[in-house]
């Protein structure tokens, strides 16, 4: 079964996107806020991370920087995911390291198509974006 | 008061001199003023000298004649000042001309004990209020009067100074003159002086005083900047609050509508459930972006856009509304529209809500979305329209449904038709934004067409892309992201990060 991880401190939030993530046969580990999205990642290898960029003291951002910092992690896809479809926040999480990026609320088709592009693609380039921004 | 009449008329008859580059600076002007007044009203006084010297003497020597001419000849320095400008080097004619005159009727009436000598106070008194402040010309002033007093001293010594024609009386009576002329002549400088420097504190509390009222203005403006900046924020922080019960609302629904086991009610009911959520959530989100652009806080990221592709996606997105409404929805986009360089968001929030608009109007009928190229010199992009054949808006109710937000009083017998009438004036505010224009004509019973002009922007590919791979497939454009990526770091545009995320859960 494919692992996410899924970060996220809105408690409704959380629950409503794993349990429909769930259903569509993925396992679902959780983080609430940017270090143990950091630490999780590092503990649990999940093959993508989705990672809400609001998170309080520490941002989605700050969060994708420091686990693409880690060696150990840096492969591990992370798709974005914001309240506002802002081009600013778009390209910063592109500047960040994302692979991907979307809006809140999720559109679960939409949603379930990216991750599934990003874990494609993670197995075949390492990283397109880098390529591009080099 | 009639003495400050004359000075008035002297001040417009000196200023009749001033060349208008020095009349550009106030202080430059004073001084030219300062000039022209000793120029005009010195000869007046000075010759009282020679005319004295020839009246005792009774000869009209070539002693006195230089006199009279060198000091009449203060009167050309106006003339050559409207004409040539060049004040520095007149003052430094004019003060070697003075000191000539001095010198002179010191050598040859007197020497040292000469009853000119009161005048010697004139030559640094009129030459340092000519040249003010500058460092440089008051050098070349003290440079000036050494070497002239070298000369001086030279001549006295090479030559004996001839004797004194004048009797004893008369020299005395020319002191007298000579001394009152002189007393006369500085206490007219100064008085000039004094005068100018009364006005130009004047002028400084005149200033203070506007100065005061700016800093008061600006401050009242401060405060209303800040209370409109307290309300935007608000509105945008109370959005968010909005937004985050919001999604949950949707969201839940969603996830019981997976489950929902066939029971055709309750799916209905939680469908109900779901689009209100949703048409919630866009009035909150028009809202919050118009929020943003009263604020002056809405960003745009100008980057390469393929018009197919937006109007392909927005017409994809309100199929299902269509089919709803019994609307036929096409689009067409003209060979060579090529790819834009404009905000592909906020394009696509445009036409977005001009599309939804027209499906949420009509029934039974039929929109069609096109793209052209527009080529007109100076004016060169896309025009995207959108055309339907629904009600149609009445003339007179067009500006307003441009500009106000008063649909929601005034379309009673349309209730759902979405939006509260935050669609057209946030489009049409986005289009200014993104440098756009957006034009509605509409004929009541024939239908709206709506047109937006989409300007070219900086850089664009050749024309026949419109339907290419790359921009219109994936969803992030790695070429036009790193491409604006590398401006933006240049430009540090993300200092101004919308500060919304931080609310939202």
């Amino acid at each position: 079964m494919t692992k996410l991880l899924l970060v996220e401190d809105n408690e409704n939030n959380r629950d409503m996107l794993s349990r429909r993530l769930i259903r569509q046969g993925f396992e679902i580990v959780f983080a609430v806020d940017g270090p143990e999205a950091i630490a999780f990642a590092a503990s649990e290898r999940p093959a993508l991370i989705l990672m809400d960029v609001a998170l309080g003291a520490m941002s989605g951002w700050d969060a994708t920087l420091a686990v693409k910092a880690n060696p150990a992690t840096a492969d591990i896809p992370i798709i974005a995911l914001t309240a506002h479809a802002l081009a600013t926040d778009r390209l910063r999480s592109v500047e960040v390291g994302c692979c991907d990026f979307d809006t809140k609320p999720v559109d679960l088709p939409r949603l379930l198509g990216k991750i599934r592009a990003a874990l494609a693609n993670a197995q075949t380039a390492s990283s397109p974006i880098r390529e591009a921004l080099r | 008061m009639p003495l400050s009449h004359y000075l008035d008329q002297l001040t417009r008859f000196s200023d009749w001199f001033i060349p208008a580059d020095i009349a550009a600076n106030r202080e430059q002007r004073e001084k030219a003023r300062i000039f022209l007044y000793s120029h005009i009203c010195g000869p007046f006084i000075g010759n009282t000298v020679p005319l004295s010297i020839w009246v005792f003497d009774q000869t009209l020597d070539y002693r006195v004649i230089t006199l009279l001419v060198s000091i009449t000849s203060f009167w050309i320095f106006p003339p050559l000042l409207k004409m040539f400008g060049r004040y520095y080097l007149l003052s430094i004619i004019s003060v070697q001309v003075l000191i000539f005159t001095i010198l002179w009727s010191c050598y040859f009436y007197g020497g040292l004990s000469s009853p000119n000598v009161s005048w010697m106070l004139t030559i640094p008194l009129l030459s340092f209020m000519y040249v003010g402040s500058s460092a440089q010309m008051r050098a070349v002033l003290i440079g000036q009067f050494t070497v002239n007093a070298l000369i001086y001293y030279a001549l006295c010594v090479a030559f004996t100074a001839p004797a004194v024609t004048l009797a004893t009386p008369a020299l005395e009576v020319l002191g007298l003159v000579s001394t009152a002329a002189a007393c006369a002549y500085v206490t007219m400088m100064a008085l000039f002086y004094a005068n100018a420097l009364a006005s130009q504190v004047e002028l400084q509390v005149e200033v203070d005083l506007h100065l005061a009222t700016a800093a008061d203005l600006l401050a009242a403006t401060e405060d209303a900047r800040r209370s409109s900046t307290a309300k935007s924020d608000f509105i945008a922080r109370m959005s968010h609050e909005l937004r985050t019960p919001l999604n949950a609302i949707i969201g839940y629904s969603e996830i019981l509508l997976d489950d929902a086991d066939g029971d055709h009610v309750e799916t209905q009911d939680l469908d109900r459930i779901r689009e209100a959520g949703k048409h919630l959530l866009k009035l909150v989100n028009r809202i919050l972006d118009l929020s943003r652009i009263e604020a002056g806080r809405m960003e745009t990221v100008a980057e390469s856009t393929n018009c197919a592709h937006i109007v392909q996606n927005v017409v994809e997105d309100l199929k299902a509304l269509a089919l709803k409404n019994g609307d036929a929805l096409t689009w067409k986009v003209q060979p060579g529209v090529g790819i834009l360089y404009t905000d592909a968001h906020k394009l696509r929030q445009i036409l977005g809500t001009l599309v939804e608009n027209a499906v949420q109007y009509t029934r039974n009928g039929e929109i069609v979305v096109s793209v052209e190229r527009s080529d007109a010199p100076g004016d060169e992009g896309a025009v995207i329209a959108v055309r339907d054949n629904g009600p149609g808006i009445d003339r007179d109710r067009l500006p307003k449904v441009l500009n106000n937000f008063d649909v929601l009083d005034d379309d009673k017998e349309n209730p759902d038709s979405g939006g509260a009438g935050l669609g057209l004036p946030l489009a049409r505010r986005l289009s200014e934004l993104i440098g756009a224009r957006l034009r509605v004509e509409s004929e009541v019973g024939r239908g709206t067409a709506a047109f937006i002009h989409v300007p070219l922007g900086g850089v664009v590919t050749p024309a026949g892309e419109e339907d290419g791979t790359d921009v219109a497939r994936t969803p992030l454009d790695l070429k036009a992201l790193a491409d604006l990526g590398a401006a933006m770091r240049a430009k540090e545009t993300r200092k101004g990060e919308c500060n919304d995320q931080a609310a939202v859960g």
